[in-house]
């Protein structure tokens, strides 16, 4: 039988790489320019609405905030500044760019190879299949990645002003869902995530429209769920609880807390029942006398009216230190799925001969 | 026979359905092997798995004396396939370049002067090319890997006449300059006769027919006679193929010494002898010992 003589069988990595970049270097300088867009479109805002604070004397609100300080009183209560500028024209596009970018730049990265034919080409090079795929999914997995961190990077410089658009008073961290999900660490890993569930769906289903569909559903309920499950699960792990003062900025968690509820106890130590105040400032009064005290103001006056009757506030919160931990705990949950994802379809792709 | 590819006992089943089985052949080196077979036969399936694309389910395959789909395997063998799929975005220059990374044998000059020859722009996209171009385009960029073993499934299905010409002339000059054995599957009979040394009719998953080309011409005979006595000498002869028209009956048989009374005996073609084979899935041609010097067996 004519036999093989020759040695060397594996091609470098650096040439499967070179020939992925080459062979989708226009989807990937397309999937570049949406991530350029949407992080210039961020830095744009930031600074606009920068040189808005600067031109009203109010610059000192631009950092992340201990509660709400006298100086930044006039944001919440002008209605100006967030009649001026629009938070959710630069959140909800990057809050969709996962679900988008993963749906219409990921899906046809293996679609198009199966619905042409061409991997029946491809597949018969010098080159494995698991060698190609790793190979080809590597500038993807770069181009995202870069994307994701510069848009990230872009909503950190847009964050200490734009949280004045967000919640009222804020907190001065990115702890709520419309803040969480966007840091430079977890926006990568949500389209790291995303492009993972997406090539995975491409590598199952092997038709263009119904893995996009499929990527679309599983990746819009993957964030759905990522943020209602997981980040408000890790947010309530393990909460300090301290005495605060009622009614004031010292009754917020200092420097960038996440307050999760406050209550007041009586002169026995009893939670005095139906007040509470929810993490996003809202406030429930029960009835009777107390209800009565604390609806009528100025705040000084219910403290005053609280301490004659021997009531104590309390909060419990997450220390601002605690969020990066939180953040790498759900970056950490992401990865996983995004690397459980690629390996799936890995294993498909590698696997079925 | 020095053999390019061989097959054991080899069987692929899809789902419940098996495509091949049983499946015990030899493709000689340096020749170009035909591969015929009605649709379903088994034909693609056959040159996926030889081409690593698919595993067998039953069976072993080798490769140029390595298991078929091992990296070693992928070095020396080629594979064009159905509708010869090439990238339509990319330029024909760029298939050339993400080929040489993707290969280690890589021929750049004769990609290129193959390409020029038939004048194919190399700045257009190959989904701009004609369909004889995008095949032309196929086969160079197989054939500049400088394989041992070609593989080629139903190449010239979506090709003009001239088109198929070309593309059968360039393989067979490409195959003789070279030393290129090439296992060739297609439905045009006539362009087979052209090139192909071996033949494998497949039927129904199971080998029908396998041997050279030459000693299965030589192992046939067309007999011509009067009308009226087909029937009988079909029986008698044990004739592959009966066509009993009003005035004459066309027998085709195995070679049986010489013709009966009244008939004629002359030469069979290959398009005869495997439209005959096609015709009748129950006969075979395999070899045996002072049949067919072939060296394929069916279990």
């Amino acid at each position: 039988m004519t036999a093989i003589t020759s040695g060397r069988v594996t091609i470098p990595a650096w040439r499967v790489v070179r020939a992925a970049w080459f062979r989708n270097r226009m989807t990937l300088t397309v999937l570049l320019a949406v991530f350029a867009v949407a992080a210039g479109w961020t830095l744009y805002e930031a600074e606009r609405m920068r040189s808005w604070l600067i031109a009203h004397h109010i610059q000192q609100c631009i950092i992340p905030v201990n509660g709400v300080g006298s100086a930044c009183e006039p944001l919440l209560t002008w209605g100006r500044f967030s009649s001026s500028f629009q938070a959710y024209y630069v959140i909800f596009p990057l809050l969709g760019a996962p679900v988008v970018l993963a749906t219409f730049g990921g899906v046809r990265w293996l679609t198009r190879e199966y619905e042409t034919g061409s991997f029946r080409y491809t597949w018969t090079l010098g080159v494995g299949r698991f060698r190609w795929l790793a190979g080809t999914l590597l500038p993807l997995l770069a181009v995202a990645a870069a994307g994701a961190v510069a848009c990230g990077l872009a909503y950190d410089r847009w964050f200490p002003a734009g949280q004045w658009l967000l919640s009222s008073p804020p907190s001065g961290a990115p702890w709520e869902w419309n803040e969480f999900p966007l840091t430079p660490l977890t926006f990568t890993a949500s389209v790291l995530a995303g492009f993972g569930i997406a090539v995975c769906a491409a590598a199952l289903i092997r038709r263009t429209v119904p893995a996009m569909a499929a990527t679309a559903a599983v990746t819009a309920a993957g964030a759905y769920l990522a943020d209602t499950r997981l980040r408000t699960w890790l947010i309530t792990l393990h909460p300090v609880t301290a005495r605060a003062e009622y009614g004031s900025s010292a009754g917020s968690p200092s420097g960038g807390g996440y307050l999760l509820r406050g209550w007041l106890t009586d002169h026995a130590g009893h939670v005095a029942p139906g007040f509470l105040i929810t993490h996003d400032g809202g406030m429930m009064l029960p009835g009777g006398q107390l209800g009565t005290a604390l609806s009528t103001g100025p705040a000084a006056s219910e403290r005053a009216w609280l301490a004659a009757h021997h009531y104590t506030y309390w909060i419990s919160y997450q220390p601002a230190g605690r969020l990066l931990i939180f953040q790498a705990s759900w970056v950490g949950a992401l990865l996983t799925v995004a690397i459980v994802a690629f390996g799936l379809a890995i294993w498909r792709v590698a696997g079925s001969r | 026979m020095n053999t390019a590819a061989a097959t054991t006992a080899l069987g692929k089943r899809y789902g419940r359905t098996w495509a091949l089985r049983d499946c015990s052949l030899s493709f000689p080196a340096g020749r170009v092997t035909a591969l015929v077979g009605p649709n379903g036969a088994g034909k693609t399936t056959l040159l996926t798995i030889l081409a690593g694309l698919s595993a067998p389910t039953t069976g072993t395959v080798s490769v140029l004396g390595v298991p078929a789909g091992s990296p070693r395997s992928r070095l020396s063998v080629a594979f064009v396939a159905q509708d010869t799929p090439v990238y339509t975005d990319l330029r024909v220059r760029d298939h050339l370049r993400v080929a040489r990374d993707l290969n280690h044998q890589w021929d750049q000059r004769l990609a290129e002067e193959r390409l020029a020859g038939f004048g194919i722009p190399p700045g257009r996209k190959a989904g701009k090319l004609s369909g004889g171009q995008q095949a032309q385009l196929a086969l160079t960029l197989a054939l500049a890997r400088r394989p041992g073993l070609l593989l080629l499934d139903e190449p010239l299905a979506r090709l003009d006449p001239v088109a198929r010409h070309d593309f059968l002339g360039s393989l067979v000059t490409a195959c003789y300059e070279e030393g290129i054995s090439v296992v060739f599957s297609s439905h045009v009979l006539p362009e087979m006769e052209r090139i192909a040394s071996y033949l494998i009719v497949l039927s129904d998953g199971s080998i029908q027919v396998a041997g050279p080309c030459d000693d299965l011409l030589a192992g046939h005979r067309m007999l011509t006679g009067p009308a009226g006595r087909a029937g009988e000498l079909a029986q008698r002869l044990g004739a592959i193929s009966v066509q009993d028209g009003t005035r004459q009956s066309h027998l085709l048989v195995r070679e049986a010494g010489d013709p009966p009374p009244g008939f004629q005996s002359r030469e069979v073609t290959l398009e005869e002898l495997i439209l005959a084979y096609l015709r009748d899935q129950t006969a075979t041609a395999l070899p045996g010992p002072g049949t067919l010097r072939a060296e394929a067996v069916i279990s």
